[in-house]
């Protein structure tokens, strides 16, 4: 086999595995679901689009929603070079805004960082009308401290963003084929 | 230089790549969702996950247990457990523990 071909075929190899992650949109991505009885189980993986505006350090949220419940479990984790524990956690996007009280689920020590993690009930309506909005939200996190702000670049929210697009219509819709 | 890196990634390739544990397996790529365990626990309210990557089958980091992904999201009664595997063409592998319980 000569270099030329061998290179193609490489190239060839490459782009066919990197297809399958570009080509179009997979949902799956992105949220799984589960029905069970009581109502069905709603679960959006980790993201990790938002930065601490000051230091860049990571955060990281998922989301777990039962429709039939009005609110939603919004697991979220930081970290910050000395402990800082989160009261509550605001997320605002344009006029929408979404809150809630921060329950401590652990603290931990891990390269150099103090790993926070923790869970906030926050409304479904408001949580929805806040990630559901064309505009990169920005999330503050209210420590005794300092409140630390989390945001996001326009050209990542908007992929995620349509991604939610579809994924709360498809919440709405099953929700609503349920209750019949 | 050139031969030095090519043995690499021959042997890389030899060894199986990146690839990950999962009932079926693609050798350009892989992203299998399947069941790991079930318990006797009725419903769920919470969802935690935990996730381990590996880079060409040389280097792989993280922390996909059931207890982190349980921890993760405060569960303390199981429900049951799934798992993802994905990999790409053996050169970036991920496998992700998925616990649902209250």
């Amino acid at each position: 086999m000569n270099k030329k071909l061998f290179r193609l075929l490489i190239i060839a190899l490459i782009a066919f595995g990197l297809s399958f992650e570009v080509s179009g949109q997979k949902l799956e991505k992105y949220y799984t679901h589960r029905t069970q009885e009581g109502g069905d189980l709603y679960f959006l993986y980790p993201n990790t689009d938002f930065k601490n505006s000051d230091d860049h350090s990571e955060f990281a949220f998922d989301i777990t929603y039962r429709p039939g419940t009005d609110s939603t479990f919004f697991n979220f984790t930081y970290l910050t070079p000395q402990p800082a524990q989160a009261d509550s956690i605001l997320l605002s996007a344009g006029d929408n805004r979404a809150a809630g009280h921060a329950q401590k689920l652990y603290v931990d020590f891990k390269k150099k960082r103090w790993v926070h993690r923790y869970s906030a009930d926050i409304d479904y309506q408001e949580l929805a009308a806040v990630l559901g909005s064309t505009e990169p939200p920005t999330i503050t996190i209210f420590t005794a401290e300092k409140p630390l702000t989390f945001v996001v670049k326009r050209g990542t929210w908007k992929k995620y963003h349509a991604a939610l697009e579809k994924i709360f219509y498809i919440i709405s819709e099953n929700a609503e084929a349920e209750s019949r | 230089m050139k031969k030095f890196l090519a043995l690499i990634l021959i042997a890389g390739f030899m060894s199986s790549c990146a690839f990950t544990s999962a009932p079926l397996v693609g050798l350009l790529y892989t992203d299998v969702k399947a069941p790991m365990a079930v318990t006797s626990n009725t419903g769920s309210t919470k969802v935690g996950t935990a996730k381990a990557t590996g880079i060409l089958g040389i280097v792989a980091t993280g922390d996909a247990s059931v207890e982190a992904a349980s921890r993760s999201a405060g569960i303390t009664k199981i429900h049951h457990v799934d798992y993802q595997a994905t990999s790409i063409l053996g050169i970036y592998a991920t496998f992700t523990v998925m616990v649902y319980g209250e």
